[in-house]
């Protein structure tokens, strides 16, 4: 009895809190949208909950209770998210183009919030599990003025890409035949952690870690094809921001560091982006993670398994661009931008963001650009993006 | 609750969050056929059989079949057939064979609870098993994911 009240009580609580969140001024509806989404899924549970009483079976009434505190759990940290997407702090000015992009790529239907996170490490939740249609994009509280890192946007958008497109089951089998395969290729390290027993059965249940692994550092290799075939040179500089100079421990669901720039950079030759001298050199490896050797040898085996479909997954995100038919950076356009802002105008009549932002990039690393001209350049140039942003959304309304 | 699950998915999968939910569901009906409080069709159960139809192929022109699982499935649906004491299942032809048979029970499931009570029982404890290990494996990933990220 005691388990079913609390989980009722859970379940109302946060839906109690939602009411409450849906009387906040939201700048895009998009954001109350999602509240519904989660009002709706968490309504469900309340009435299964409700449902339940003394005559059921035990376990099915753990089981539902558990199944509602999963949801709890990460469904709150979401409407944190969404409460942030109401903030002044965020750039309200990339919400209309970013959301025509997300729309070209993906889907008419697509929705997008704009919020920002209180950790570094920007954006904790899966949105493919939370909320499939949306493209979340939160970056860091302090950062959320700073429009050089909107290429991140195309990262993001990879991972609902990825879940629209159902990629996971068109790259899913193969990676398992890979870490079985590769398994069965080196019999003796398979043995020194698992045994003797080579049957099928074995092999997967013992490597399934492995495959989950390596699937999730597929998507997220994917998600930065898929930021830097449409950002191009400025998702580079955006992911070093973000990143420089590494060092760190190792996370699982990503290749290591090492290999993701490297996979970054061979992208970079297939997409035409110039990749800025000894790029590489600028990140440290990661530290050795403290794991056991067992989990050294699943984490090696995600590795190569994620290694072997990279050139495919380069070939995917550039057909999901190609497709959404978004025109890459131009140099003439990123000239035309370069000569608004000498001139301290915002730019006007710019075709994609992949200029502005690459023109934006290239007065970062130019300390001279203005000369004496501007004061506390880095905050005049995100004014000047931020503003080239508005009158994008501009001109397009008006069109 | 018809409209709550989702169809789309052909096959089972342990990295759907959805699955807990069906499975969970799935035993709430069968639970319900058992005290006598069904009064509609058994949705989540004929969606859950679907799913593990679809995981499932023959081969050639025999009864045998072969897993069409990933291997987080495989782990996830073992579990549940060794924990609900189902069957013992020791290679992956077995498994295969016994996604199946359960589908099929499944798909069969009776609201004869007179004749078929010690059946629609064993079926429960699966749903309710394989719930289990799916919320397990659903909260995970989202620790995994959590706890070592880098951005995105």
């Amino acid at each position: 009895v005691l388990q079913i009240e609390v989980a009722r009580l859970r379940v109302e609580a946060i839906l109690g809190e939602i009411q409450r969140l849906k009387e906040l001024d939201f700048p895009y509806d998009h954001s109350k949208d999602a509240l519904s989404e989660i009002e709706k899924q968490l309504q469900r549970r309340l009435i299964r909950l409700n449902a339940l009483g003394p005559k059921h079976n035990e376990a099915v009434i753990r089981v539902f209770c558990q199944e509602s505190l999963v949801q709890v759990d990460s469904f709150l940290p979401l409407l944190g998210f969404i409460v942030r997407s109401t903030h002044v702090r965020n750039s309200f000015e990339v919400f209309g183009p970013l959301l025509r992009l997300a729309r070209q790529i993906l889907a008419a239907d697509v929705k997008l919030i704009v919020s920002s996170e209180w950790h570094y490490s920007p954006h904790v939740y899966n949105p493919i599990s939370d909320l499939p249609d949306y493209v979340l994009l939160g970056l860091p509280a302090s950062e959320s003025g700073n429009p050089l890192l909107i290429p991140i946007a195309g990262h993001e958008l990879g991972h609902t890409a990825w879940q629209r497109r159902d990629l996971a089951a068109k790259y899913g089998p193969r990676l398992a035949a890979l870490v079985v395969g590769n398994a069965k290729a080196e019999p003796d390290l398979y043995k020194k952690h698992f045994g003797s027993n080579l049957n099928d059965l074995f092999l997967s249940q013992n490597l399934a870690p492995a495959y989950e692994l390596a699937l999730k550092q597929a998507e997220e290799s994917f998600c930065d094809f898929a930021g830097l075939r449409i950002f191009s040179e400025s998702y580079l500089y955006a992911y070093a921001y973000l990143c420089l100079p590494g060092g760190f421990h190792r996370s699982w669901t990503y290749p290591s560091s090492a290999e993701r720039i490297g996979n970054i950079v061979k992208a970079s030759a297939d997409y035409n982006v110039d990749v800025p001298p000894e790029f590489e050199k600028w990140f440290e490896d990661d530290k050795s993670s403290a794991v056991t050797d067992k989990e050294e040898y699943l984490l090696r085996a995600a590795d190569k398994a994620r290694q072997m479909i990279v050139t495919d997954l380069i070939a995917e995100a550039e057909s999901l661009v190609t497709q959404g038919g978004i025109p890459g950076r131009s140099a003439s356009e990123i000239s035309r931008v370069l000569n608004s802002f000498k001139q301290t105008t915002p730019a006007s009549n710019i075709e994609n963001l992949s200029s502005l932002l690459n023109a934006a990039w290239t007065i970062f690393f130019d300390p001279g650009f203005w000369g004496s001209a501007v004061d506390n350049r880095i905050d005049f140039l995100y004014e000047l993006v931020l503003k080239s942003f508005e009158i994008m959304e501009y001109e397009r309304r008006v069109k | 609750m018809v409209e709550t699950l989702n169809t789309n998915r052909n096959g089972l999968s342990a990295l759907d969050p959805s699955l807990s939910y069906l499975a969970s569901e799935a035993a709430f009906e069968l639970d319900n056929i058992l005290i006598g409080e069904i009064s509609n069709e058994p949705v989540a159960v004929k969606l859950l059989a679907q799913r593990l139809q679809n995981s499932t192929e023959a081969i050639g022109a025999g009864d045998t079949r072969q897993s069409l699982m990933d291997p987080t499935t495989i782990s996830v649906f073992s579990n549940a057939i060794a924990a609900s004491g189902l069957a013992r299942v020791s290679t992956l032809e077995d498994l295969a064979a016994k996604a199946w048979k359960i589908s099929q029970d499944l798909e069969h499931s009776s609201k004869e609870v007179q004749t078929e009570r010690q059946s629609i029982e064993r079926l429960r404890n699966f749903c309710v098993f394989l719930a289990d290990s799916a919320v397990a494996q659903e909260r995970l990933s989202r620790d995994l994911h959590f706890q070592k990220r880098n951005w995105s």
